[in-house]
C-alpha cells in the first residue's frame, strides 16, 4: 500500500510542475518573443490619420539627392527639427543636443526613432551641402534623414509645425529651436521650445507611445 | 511495470494540460492581429492620396477683380535686424484691390472639392473653417460680395494658386499699404483706419515670419511679443506693431471670423 502512495505523490508533483511551467511559458512567451525580435515590424500601413503631417504634398530631396516623400518617414517615431548648415550658433547646438539625446536614449526608444533635419535655407543647402554636414557631424544613415525642400515646401512644413523663421531677401536667417516629435504615422505628439529645455520629456513621450 | 505505464499516462496528461494552458495566451495575439488594418486599406490610401492632392490646374480666370500695381522700391521693415535698420528691396508686384469675396471663394471650392468645408481635414484647418457658410456650397446669410473669412492659410494659398497667383509676402502687403494709403484697406467693409488695417486681418505668405534677426533667438512667444515694440524701426507705427503681433500669433490652421486674404502676382 505504501508504494502506490509514494508513486501518486510524485505524479501529482510532476503534473503540478509541468502545469506551472506550461502556464509560465504561455504567459511569458510574448515577452520572450519580443526579446528575440525586440522591434516587430510596424503595423501594416493603413490610411494616414487626418492630422498626419505626411499628408502635406510637398517635395523634398534627401542629402543623397533623390526625391523624398515625407511619408517615407512612416513607421518610426521622428524627432524633427528645422536647421540650416551655415547657422552660426543655434543649429550646431541644436544638432549636438539631438546627438546627445540619441546617445542617452534607451535601446528600445532609439531603435524605434528617427531624426529628421529639414533645411530652411534651400538656396544654400543643396543635397551636397547637407551630405557634407552629415559627414561632418557623423550622422548615421540609419537614423538621420537630412532633407532639402523647395522654399514653398519648407514654408508649408514650418507653417504646419508653428515654426517661425525669416527668409526675406536681404535679412539674415533666423529661426526658433522648436523640436517636434511625430508618431509612427506623422502625427505631432509633442513639441518643445528646445531640446535643452527638457531632454527627458522627449524620450518619455516616445517611451509612453511605443 | 503497471506504475511506469501509469506515470507515462500522467505525464502525457501533464503535457496536454501544458499545451492547453500555453495556448490560452494565443487569443490575445489573434485579437491584436485582428485590429491591424486590412491590406485593402492600403490601396484605399493610394486612391485617397491622389484625390486629395492639391489642385495644380491652370488659372481659371475667376476673380479678375481690379488689382493695384505696386512699383519696385525700398521698404523699411517694421523690425530692425541685428545690424540696425536696413531697407529691403521689394520687386514690382500687383495685388488685389480688395480681399477675396465669398462669392469668388464659392466658385473656387465648387471647382476644387478638396477645399470644401467637409473635405479640408483637420491637418489644414480647425473646425471653424467657413463656419458662417450654410453648407459646403452654400454661402449662408452674409452678402456674397463680402470678404471671405474663416479661411485657413492653406486654403487661401490654394485659392491664389488656382488663379495663377500667390499670397503676398508680409513685406509686400505692408509696402502696398504704405504706397496706396488708407484706401488699401478701406474696401474691407469697415470704417477703421488703415493704421490698424481695419477690422479684417489678412493672411500673408510668411505670416510666421520671425521678426528677430540675430542667430540666437529667445524661444517663448511672450519674449517675441514683448520684444516686438523695442525692435520697431518706427515706434510710433502702432498699427504696424499690432499687425505684426497678430500675424505672429497665428497658426496655419486658424480659421478666424475676422481673417481673410487677398492675392498678389509678380510684375507690373
Amino acid at each position: 500500500m505504501v508504494e502506490p502512495t509514494v508513486d501518486r505523490r510524485w505524479v501529482v508533483r510532476g503534473l503540478l510542475g509541468v502545469t506551472l511551467g506550461a502556464a509560465m511559458f504561455g504567459y511569458l512567451r510574448p515577452v520572450l518573443g519580443q526579446r528575440r525580435a525586440p522591434h516587430p515590424r510596424p503595423r501594416t500601413l493603413g490610411p494616414l490619420p487626418e492630422r498626419s503631417l505626411y499628408r502635406l504634398d510637398a517635395s523634398f530631396r534627401s542629402d543623397s539627392g533623390r526625391p523624398f516623400a515625407l511619408r517615407e518617414l512612416r513607421g518610426k517615431f521622428q524627432v524633427l527639427a528645422l536647421i540650416f548648415t551655415r547657422c552660426p550658433s543655434v543649429c550646431p547646438t541644436l544638432v549636438h543636443e539631438l546627438l546627445a539625446l540619441e546617445r542617452a536614449m534607451p535601446a528600445e526608444v532609439s531603435q524605434a526613432t528617427g531624426f529628421t533635419l529639414v533645411s530652411i535655407d534651400p538656396s544654400h543647402d543643396t543635397p551636397e551641402a547637407l551630405h557634407a554636414y552629415r559627414k561632418k557631424l557623423a550622422l548615421d544613415a540609419e537614423h538621420w534623414s537630412l532633407l532639402r525642400g523647395e522654399p514653398e515646401a519648407v514654408r508649408d512644413l514650418s507653417a504646419l509645425l508653428g515654426f517661425s523663421y525669416s527668409d526675406t531677401d536681404g535679412m539674415p536667417l533666423a529661426h526658433s529651436k522648436l523640436v517636434t516629435v511625430l508618431d509612427r504615422d506623422g502625427v505631432v505628439i509633442h513639441q518643445q521650445a528646445s531640446v535643452g529645455a527638457d531632454p527627458d520629456k522627449l524620450v518619455d513621450t516616445i517611451l509612453r507611445a511605443l | 511495470m503497471g506504475t511506469a505505464k501509469r506515470r507515462a499516462r500522467w505525464a502525457m496528461l501533464g503535457v496536454l494540460g501544458a499545451l492547453a494552458l500555453s495556448g490560452a495566451s494565443r487569443p490575445r495575439q489573434v485579437a491584436a492581429h485582428a485590429q491591424e488594418p486590412e491590406p485593402p486599406a492600403l490601396r484605399a490610401t493610394a486612391v485617397l492620396a491622389d484625390a486629395e492632392r492639391p489642385p495644380s490646374d491652370a488659372p481659371l480666370g475667376v476673380n479678375q477683380a481690379p488689382q493695384l500695381s505696386i512699383p519696385s522700391g525700398e521698404f523699411l521693415p517694421f523690425y530692425r535686424g541685428k545690424d540696425g535698420s536696413k531697407p529691403v528691396r521689394v520687386e514690382a508686384f500687383r495685388i488685389d484691390a480688395r480681399p477675396v469675396t465669398r462669392e469668388a471663394f464659392l466658385r473656387f471650392v465648387t471647382d476644387h472639392p478638396r477645399w470644401r468645408r467637409s473635405r479640408i481635414g483637420r491637418l489644414f484647418s480647425e473646425p471653424s473653417y467657413l463656419g458662417d457658410w450654410a453648407g459646403d456650397l452654400e454661402l449662408g446669410r452674409a452678402a456674397a460680395g463680402d470678404a471671405v473669412t474663416a479661411v485657413a492659410w492653406f486654403a487661401a494659398k490654394a485659392y491664389c494658386a488656382s488663379i495663377g497667383e500667390r499670397l503676398p509676402s508680409t513685406v509686400e502687403w505692408e509696402r502696398a499699404l504704405k504706397v496706396i494709403g488708407p484706401t488699401f484697406t478701406a474696401t474691407n467693409g469697415s470704417s477703421a483706419s488703415a493704421n490698424v488695417a481695419a477690422s479684417l486681418w489678412e493672411w500673408t505668405r510668411d505670416f510666421n515670419f520671425l521678426p528677430l534677426a540675430d542667430g540666437d533667438v529667445n524661444d517663448s512667444a511672450a519674449n517675441l511679443f514683448c520684444g516686438a515694440g523695442a525692435r520697431a524701426t518706427d515706434a510710433s507705427d502702432y498699427g504696424a506693431f499690432l499687425r505684426y503681433s497678430f500675424r505672429s500669433s497665428l497658426k496655419a490652421d486658424f480659421a478666424l471670423k475676422n481673417l481673410g486674404f487677398r492675392c498678389a502676382v509678380d510684375g507690373t
